[in-house]
């Protein structure tokens, strides 16, 4: 199911209006759910559930925005990941969201101290405005980018 | 037969044809001595030790030794006389050696070994031994109204020496071995000690070699010496434990020396100037000794209040320390609470999340355009989601209510449980998780273990907390995505239960379950039955535990009037036992055990 997902991906990366979106998320429910209805809303996703393919992925470039999940396995924490994207001159353009459960405040500071656009409480809204958020970030992004 | 020298004496010693100062010399010297020693015997707070009742011992023998003194000086019947003579010298020999012996005990403070008792009291025997002879007194003198003196005098004469240089040799080579404040007050005690026994002996020695018996009235003065210099001793270091006031004493001895004056004094005018003398002196010490009792009680009284400020302050250092700690472990445990807040509701959220998500698309038509099989997939997840949703509400909901007996034995719903049997289901449930995780999940049992009067429910979840406990942290070759952490090395992961009786107490059951799995740290051992404590190797291995499960174990043990406990070495596993009894005392109330506990435990738990 991932691997049919993931070949429709690559088959709409070629495309111009996509926007491509890399995800971090380790609970394979939620990648089926996002992945599908991203895909139907037009954001192309890749998902990711560790700093190192993260991190490879973003430095292939292509990709408009990452949502970053910050409850992971084992070592791997959402945290570190943007601290690492945020530290590296190549990949430290990207818009990161942060995109959880995990309210903790101090948690939401930080990120947003770190460089995170925006913190998005999974339980507080659906994957299809979700999708919409993703595409006004991008647009944002690339307006402030012309100018 | 009488003598014609001097007329008979009144009332045994007051005779008017003796010297008057004989009087003076021996009866205040006497009365003091006497009134010091049973002064200290009677204040001394360690009810007679054996210092007092030595120096007890000295005054009385030298107060018989004043008035066996002052009946040779004014009998006149031969045979008073004679007998009084022959012990006369054994009442000094006494002084002497008691001094001796009160100078010992009183410096080393303990009793003397046996050995100087032995060199002491044999040649003391011997004398004694030869008073009734003629050896001592062979005869009457009287023109001079006097016994004659034996051949045993001499032997007398060597052994008061003998005792004298003893005392000083032992004195010396005492100063030689204190130091300091010890040392001052061994010297004024060797000073005190020394006149007198040199004064009161050597003066005796000289007369009777002399034949010049006057000598020994001033020999005698030596005795308020050494009076005083104890006294003083008493006072500055507090020998004999007692609060004598110095000025006590020492208007007491002014008062008894000028009014023994009396005795002698022969005209009238000399007598008038006495009494005044005595009158202003006894007034006048009779404010000194109020004023400094007065003012002794007074710093007694500060003492006490300082003793009392210091006990308090104690106190309060102590009550800090507790409120402090309290403070603490209320401060770790807000922490623990608000962690456990964040956590909590990250594990409600994301259950949510997934199956709102799911039903928004349902709505949005999207479910319309998906193939059946990925249709299934996404029906699926909402029921494992939903699922989950309830084991997590459940569990937050056990472990923060505290509604009544919550996991203790109700008569009516307790079943008699086969408990090999009953672990042995809950195994099965596992197969299916220890085979995804590679782990070998073992299970065997003594025979005839009896059946146990409990509620199904509260242990059913009990052993599956444990079983699951150890199958998540024990690492494994192969990882799924709630559980983390990879075996290292060789081996499998592996996960024992067992069940026995208690070896302790035949009608417990133990059940054991043993892993080798990430063990527990030493700092987290402490609090691991505590609500929301997590060991941090834990928290690493599995993000979404709630700190509840063991607590939730250690509640159903006790409400089933068992207990649970754990050995454990990090990263080499770990093994719980829960033992449980047969048949367990009737139901256990939760609220009053918990209540209990809190009152017993100091520290705040809950």
């Amino acid at each position: 199911m991932l691997n049919q997902i993931l070949k429709l991906n690559s088959k709409y990366m070629s495309e111009e209006k996509q926007i491509h979106a890399l995800i971090i998320e380790d609970d394979p429910d939620q990648v089926m759910l996002y992945l599908t209805k991203f895909m139907i809303e037009g954001v192309t996703t890749i998902a990711t559930d560790n700093e190192w393919d993260t991190m490879q992925y973003l430095l292939g470039g292509g990709f408009d925005i990452v949502l970053l999940d910050i409850l992971l396995q084992g070592k791997e924490n959402g945290m570190n990941i943007l601290k690492t994207i945020k530290e590296n001159e190549k990949t430290k353009h990207i818009p990161v969201v942060m995109f959880t459960n995990y309210t903790k405040k101090e948690v939401q500071d930080e990120a947003k101290k770190l460089g995170a656009l925006d913190f998005i409480v999974k339980s507080e809204t659906t994957p299809k405005m979700v999708a919409q958020r993703i595409k006004e970030l991008v647009a944002e992004d690339k307006a402030s980018g012309k100018i | 037969m009488f003598c014609t020298d001097i007329s008979e004496p009144f009332l045994l010693i007051f005779s008017k044809t003796v010297p008057q100062l004989l009087y003076y010399s021996h009866i205040p010297t006497a009365i003091i001595a006497l009134m010091l020693g049973l002064f200290v015997y009677f204040k001394n707070k360690n009810g007679g030790s054996l210092v007092s009742k030595l120096l007890l011992f000295i005054s009385l023998t030298f107060f018989v030794w004043s008035v066996f003194d002052l009946i040779l000086w004014t009998n006149i019947d031969s045979r008073r006389v004679m007998s009084v003579w022959s012990i006369i010298n054994l009442m000094e020999m006494f002084v002497s050696i008691s001094t001796l012996y009160f100078a010992y005990v009183f410096l080393e403070k303990r009793d003397t070994p046996f050995k100087y008792k032995l060199i002491a009291g044999v040649p003391l025997l011997a004398y004694m031994i030869f008073i009734p002879t003629r050896i001592n007194v062979p005869g009457f003198d009287i023109p001079n109204c006097e016994a004659e003196q034996g051949k045993l005098i001499y032997y007398f004469y060597f052994l008061e020496i003998f005792f004298f240089l003893w005392l000083i040799t032992y004195l010396i080579r005492k100063i030689i071995a204190t130091k300091k404040e010890e040392r001052k007050m061994t010297i004024y005690f060797s000073i005190g000690a020394v006149c007198f026994l040199a004064s009161f002996s050597g003066a005796n020695v000289v007369a009777s070699l002399t034949e010049r018996w006057q000598i020994l009235q001033y020999g005698l003065f030596g005795m308020p010496v050494f009076m005083a210099f104890l006294a003083f001793i008493i006072i500055k270091y507090k020998a004999f434990n007692i609060k004598l006031l110095g000025a006590q004493a020492l208007v007491m001895g002014i008062i008894i020396l000028i009014a023994s004056q009396f005795a002698f004094i022969q005209n009238s005018t000399n007598r008038i100037l006495t009494a005044v003398t005595l009158v202003i002196v006894a007034m006048f010490g009779w404010w000194l000794t109020v004023s400094v009792k007065r003012e002794n009680e007074q710093n007694e009284s500060l003492k006490q209040l300082n003793n009392i400020i210091a006990k308090q302050k104690d106190r309060i250092e102590k009550d800090k320390e507790t409120v402090e700690r309290a403070n603490q472990e209320l401060i770790r445990l807000d922490k623990a609470k608000t962690e456990f807040i964040n956590i909590a509701s990250h594990q409600l959220r994301t259950p949510i999340s997934v199956i709102s998500g799911v039903a928004s698309m349902m709505l949005e038509g999207d479910m319309e355009k998906m193939p059946m099989e990925q249709k299934q997939k996404f029906y699926q997840s909402v029921w494992e989601k939903a699922k989950k949703l309830k084991v997590i509400v459940h569990d937050i909901l056990n472990a923060t209510s505290f509604a009544n007996k919550k996991y203790s034995i109700m008569d009516q719903s307790a079943e008699m449980i086969d408990i090999p049997e009953f672990i042995g289901k809950i195994i099965k449930d596992f197969e299916m998780e220890v085979e995804e995780r590679d782990i070998d999940l073992t299970f065997s049992s003594e025979k005839n273990i009896p059946k146990i009067k409990g509620q199904k429910e509260y242990l059913e979840e009990a052993f599956i907390n444990l079983i699951n406990n150890s199958i998540k942290y024990t690492p494994s070759s192969k990882m799924n995505h709630e559980v983390r952490g990879k075996r290292e090395g060789n081996g499998r992961g592996k996960v024992a239960v067992s069940v026995r009786k208690d070896p302790n107490n035949p009608k417990n059951v133990i059940v054991e379950v043993k892993d080798n799995g990430i063990g527990i740290p030493e700092e987290a051992k402490p609090k691991l039955f505590q609500r929301f404590s997590r060991a941090q190797n834990a928290v690493n291995m599995y993000t979404d535990g709630t700190g509840l499960g063991l607590f939730i174990v250690k509640e159903i043990a006790e409400g089933h009037g068992g207990k649970v406990w754990f050995e454990s070495e990090l990263d080499k596993g770990t093994t719980f036992f829960i033992s449980l009894p047969v048949n367990p005392e009737v139901d256990v109330d939760i609220k009053d055990h918990i209540t209990q506990d809190a009152k017993s435990n100091p520290e705040v738990k809950f």
